[in-house]
């Protein structure tokens, strides 16, 4: 099944186009790598995907649906979840809320009230519960009380899937999920993408080409906001155009 | 304080003593129980200004509008057609939570200083028209003779019932805010102050959330507008003027953002600060702009934050 479907898509700023006729497929299940090198557009087209940014022609279908200039939070109610390049968190709360708020996004009750959240029974319990099943997921299970400022970088990270897991999508964009990370943290990043759900489409921008050609199925290249090429890990990596423009030949 | 108090207990505790306390007011004396009652008021228009400025992180100049809407409605459908008391104030909280709808509907469509900009356009609109619309608002000269309602038996007009029931708007105000913020829907509004775009990606339409703010404030105003129009039987355009909402900007502030008890502080401050100094000295305003400078330098987090932060180590670790 198709989860995700671009058809013919452009952004433009001015003379500048960032995004260039970008048909893209991404099916339930698959792990698709979004690769090129800086300025390609990588973010640009995951911002539209996502509701960030508006397209300047072209459609955009999540199951079927057209979700083309629809809202961040449409878009994710729909199942879209995604990750930023930029840890974007609720700074100022702790570790659980930060995942607590997220799974009440998607499950909690508008009758509830003037009924303290801080309960640990009932309705409310679950919310806790799912939301320490999300950190455990994320493997972020040490001082879920501590607030998000004295996490590290790599833990932030972690948060940020965290986040978006909690929104339960059926497509998760994950932009550069291995940014600004040490080779350990990379290395833990990777077992965590691969443990994700087997259904979950995965859309993600990946710079570092060892996790992007161990973990994806399909690998999608852009250059200057068109698609260079697309196909299995092997064939890219021995796709002429791809070596010469990206890999650099020495792959 | 004691170590093996819990949570639940320390608020029970809390809540008796300030029961305890505005109970025993009127021993003070009519003077006191006046600047009491003055407060109490202020205090539930600063709390509502403080569910906007330090819980949803909107940050509104026109705050005055929802305070004035009420107040003259209680007071001209008092004056000119006789209308109850009672009826007036429900009227009032309903036109101010109305007109919190509609201007709210505008203003959350932009944030930062053209929110500021757009919330105190609107107000300043009120004011013109309370200005300009004299046979019903009698202008700046306002309009006076309200008659306070009764309540089983007792009339309002008697100065101890009418500050024991300003305390207890100002009561249920404090526990009703205390209990929103707690609440799931509370917890809305703290994101979209932590990070809005971030909850628009997690699925709330965030909009819609500010509006829910926005109303639930200016209803909670208009209930302080309603109680200030029995306190004074009087409204002057006065009420309506920028100036107003810059005060209650300045309490929220000098007691401290986001805590619900700060703004009462604040309001406490700012209203001693007028009355005392101004018994002795001309410009009060001046004190009161020398303390705000002085907290927004030193003490960030306002009186009562720095309080939070401090009593604990003066108290608990000797």
């Amino acid at each position: 099944m198709n989860l995700l479907r671009t058809e013919n898509l452009t952004k433009s700023f001015g003379s500048l186009i960032v995004t260039k006729d970008v048909n893209l497929v991404v099916k339930a299940g698959e792990r698709h790598a979004l690769i090129g090198p800086n300025g390609a557009g990588k973010t640009s087209l995951v911002h539209q995907i996502g509701g960030q940014l508006r397209p300047t022609s072209g459609r955009i279908y999540f199951k079927d649906v057209d979700i083309t200039g629809a809202s961040p939070e449409r878009i994710c109610q729909l199942g879209v979840g995604r990750t930023f390049q930029r840890n974007n968190l609720f700074r100022g709360l702790s570790v659980r809320e930060n995942v607590r708020l997220a799974v009440q996004a998607k499950r909690g009750r508008l009758y509830d009230g003037l009924t303290d959240i801080g309960r640990r029974s009932g309705h409310f319990g679950a919310l806790w519960a799912r939301a320490d099943q999300i950190l455990e997921q994320v493997r972020l299970t040490e001082g879920p009380e501590r607030p998000v400022s004295s996490l590290s970088y790599g833990e932030q990270r972690q948060l940020e899937i965290a986040i978006a897991l909690a929104s339960e999508p059926q497509l998760l964009l994950l932009d550069e999920p291995t940014s600004g990370m040490s080779p350990l943290e990379t290395e833990r990043m990777s077992r965590l993408i691969e443990s994700l759900p087997a259904e979950l489409g995965l859309l993600m921008i990946e710079h570092d080409m060892a996790v992007a050609f161990s973990l994806a199925h399909r690998i999608t290249v852009l250059y200057y906001g068109e698609i260079l090429a697309s196909g299995a890990p092997d064939e890219i990596s021995n796709n002429r155009k791809v070596r010469d423009v990206y890999l650099g030949g020495k792959h | 304080m004691s170590a093996g108090m819990n949570g639940r207990s320390r608020i029970l505790v809390g809540y008796a003593l300030l029961i305890v306390v505005l109970a025993a007011m009127p021993l003070a004396g009519n003077y006191v129980l006046g600047l009491a009652a003055e407060i109490l008021i202020f205090a539930i228009f600063a709390m509502s200004l403080d569910l906007l400025i330090g819980y949803t992180g909107m940050i509104s100049f026109g705050h005055a509008a929802f305070f004035g809407l009420s107040a003259y409605a209680v007071v001209t459908l008092g004056v000119h057609l006789g209308v109850n008391g009672w009826i007036g104030m429900l009227a009032g909280v309903f036109l101010s939570a109305l007109g919190a709808l509609i201007i709210g509907f505008f203003c959350i469509r932009v944030s930062g200083i053209p929110f500021l900009m757009l919330t105190m356009a609107f107000s300043q609109l009120l004011y013109s028209i309370s200005v300009k619309w004299r046979d019903v608002t009698g202008g700046t000269d306002g309009i006076g003779g309200f008659q306070r309602p009764g309540l089983f038996g007792w009339s309002l007009e008697e100065r101890v019932v009418l500050y024991y029931f300003t305390a207890a708007g100002f009561l249920f105000t404090f526990w009703f805010l205390q209990r929103l913020i707690a609440s799931p829907l509370g917890s809305i509004f703290i994101g979209i102050r932590e990070n809005e775009l971030r909850m628009r990606t997690i699925g709330y339409p965030v909009q819609r959330f500010k509006l829910i703010a926005f109303v639930i404030g200016g209803a909670l105003a208009g209930l302080g507008g309603a109680l200030y129009a029995f306190f004074n039987g009087f409204v002057s355009s006065d009420i309506l003027h920028w100036a107003l909402s810059g005060d209650a900007i300045i309490m929220v502030i000098l007691g401290g953002t986001g805590t619900i008890v700060g703004p009462v502080i604040g309001a406490a401050v700012f209203l001693l600060l007028k009355y005392f100094v101004s018994s002795y000295y001309e410009y009060w305003m001046m004190w009161v702009g020398i303390a705000f400078i002085l907290c927004v330098m030193f003490l960030r987090e306002g009186i009562w934050g720095a309080l939070v932060r401090r009593l604990p180590r003066w108290l608990g670790r000797r």
